[in-house]
């Protein structure tokens, strides 16, 4: 039987459900589901890689966002463990794994991001391998280091980060292993890099660079691991008795694909988050949305962003026509340092270039992104105190001309370019 | 911050600056200098926008405690 629903929404986490709240806000009538693959209401995945959550045994009452009545009481169907394998775009409706078909009148594409997995290893040695995205994998990481002490973690960038953070925290021994020869190396520069190899050295973390997992040893669970220098192509074997991989994340997009809907790396949306196709829009970490500030399309995967997208997407649905403008930031306080990332972060593009503030000596340090003369963007290691500051230059688009060189200076105060005359 | 029923503070560590408290009680909090979470000098306690903010912050950042029993209402600790 065909179940239909005015406004249905595949994907119940930040986004998905920020976008059911919106909509409830106008419409309390119109049928909305919500459709999820995890069996869990709305729950925080910043608390995930909190201490609490595994001294808590999984249960900090900080975890669920959404008591479980709140979806009855708002005339919301939670269809949770459902896994989306076809959209039809002529017809409005989405076929299940389960066999189930539902129909929308208007849908929403919040499907999150996947972690991708660990290459070079054999099926049986990948099994025993961890990740941290979701919570059930967080309580498999939970059961997996209870009375286990030493952890390898894989990779060199966020979440990478935060776990060497959180098994510090949780008194593990912990071993980063990284690819590339310094970490973040996408978005940081060689002296941001710096701090974070000298945060994790500080803590007690053993560093291995240039490096990768050539082999796990231990059948059910993991006893050692051959690391791989790709340098010196030396190889170290290391005892761990849990791996723990965190090499970036990317969008499962194969069935929004084959409905025709436009995607590159993410699902492809103009400044409303609407897609090419009628009726669909998109929000959250699977959105790569035209972007007014930077005037280019970008994919943000943070749980601020997450969350505007879901509002914004969520009044589009119901009729209005409104559009994404906002500078999302992420701050958060890892291994002794505040490291913040504002706008757009990334180093790529020949009209981009980066601005340095501040120094390793310092002990404070931002890269601006510059591009047109305006700043679009920063990461920012122990200078949060700035944070607002850029956040309003960039929204203001402001434009540097004759500061470029004066807001190297870390004394040169910001705010200064914020007169009423620039704004 | 303190009221006659309640101590409220900011755990800026562990607040992200994500501003669902700032959309859900805007006579209660406000944004510092790093985008983090603030108690306003002239809030308005409205005890159950109070209360939904805590609940719905992701990072778990709003501390309540009941002036009368001590007891720390948002985070629980049990």
């Amino acid at each position: 039987m065909l179940t239909h629903y005015k406004y249905l929404i595949i994907g119940s986490g930040i986004a998905g459900t920020t976008a059911a709240d919106a909509i409830r806000q106008h419409d309390k009538k119109g049928t909305l589901a919500i459709l999820g693959n995890e069996p869990h209401r709305l729950y925080s995945r910043i608390v995930l890689s909190k201490p609490e959550f595994y001294e808590k045994s999984g249960a900090p009452n900080t975890l669920f966002l959404k008591d479980l009545g709140w979806y009855p009481r708002n005339g919301i169907d939670l269809l949770c463990g459902e896994t989306v394998i076809g959209l039809d775009v002529g017809d409005n409706r989405i076929s299940l794994a389960s066999g189930k078909i539902i129909g929308y009148e208007k849908l929403l594409l919040s499907i999150g991001v996947q972690p991708n997995p660990l290459p070079d290893l054999e099926p049986a040695e990948a099994r025993n391998i961890l990740y941290l995205h979701n919570l059930d994998q967080a309580n498999t990481i939970l059961e997996n280091i209870r009375g286990r002490e030493t952890v390898l973690v894989v990779g060199g960038g966020f979440i990478a980060i935060e776990l060497c953070d959180l098994l510090t925290k949780l008194d593990k021994k912990v071993i980063s292993v990284i690819s590339s020869p310094r970490y973040w190396r996408s978005t940081f520069d060689e002296t941001s890099s710096r701090f974070i190899k000298d945060a994790l050295t500080r803590n007690g973390i053993t560093i291995h660079t240039d490096s990768f997992i050539m082999q796990t040893k231990g059948k059910s669970k993991i006893e050692a691991a051959i690391i791989r220098n790709k340098q010196t192509g030396e190889e170290t074997t290391v005892p761990c008795t849990t791996v723990i991989a965190a090499i970036g994340t990317h969008c499962a997009l194969d069935w929004v694909k084959e409905a025709g809907i436009d995607c590159n790396i993410g699902i492809l949306t103009d400044e409303r988050l609407k897609t090419n196709v009628p009726n669909i829009w998109a929000a959250g970490d699977c959105a790569e949305y035209f972007d007014l500030i930077s005037g280019r399309h970008i994919k943000l995967a943070n749980w601020t962003n997450s969350r505007a997208h879901g509002k914004i997407a969520g009044v589009n649905m119901i009729g209005e026509s409104s559009s994404y403008r906002k500078t999302t930031f992420y701050s958060t306080e890892k291994l002794g340092l505040a490291i913040s990332f504002v706008g757009d972060t990334s180093r790529l593009g020949k009209d981009k270039r980066t601005i340095s503030r501040g120094s390793y000596e310092s002990h404070a340090y931002a890269e601006l992104r510059v591009r047109g003369g305006r700043i679009i963007g920063a990461t920012m290691i122990n200078m949060a105190n700035e944070l607002s500051s850029i956040v309003s230059l960039i929204e203001n688009e402001i434009p540097m001309g004759k500061h470029l060189k004066e807001i190297r200076d870390p004394h040169f105060d910001l705010k200064s370019l914020l007169t009423h005359e620039n704004k | 911050m303190r009221t006659n029923k309640y101590t409220v503070r900011i755990d800026k560590e562990a607040c992200i600056g994500c501003g669902v408290c700032n959309e859900l009680a805007p006579k209660i909090f406000t944004s510092d200098n790093e985008m983090k979470s603030e108690l306003r000098q002239d809030a308005e306690i409205d005890e159950k926008l109070l209360l939904k903010a805590a609940e719905e912050c992701a990072s778990g950042a709003i501390v309540i405690i009941d002036n009368e029993t001590g007891e720390q209402l948002w985070p629980k600790n049990d």
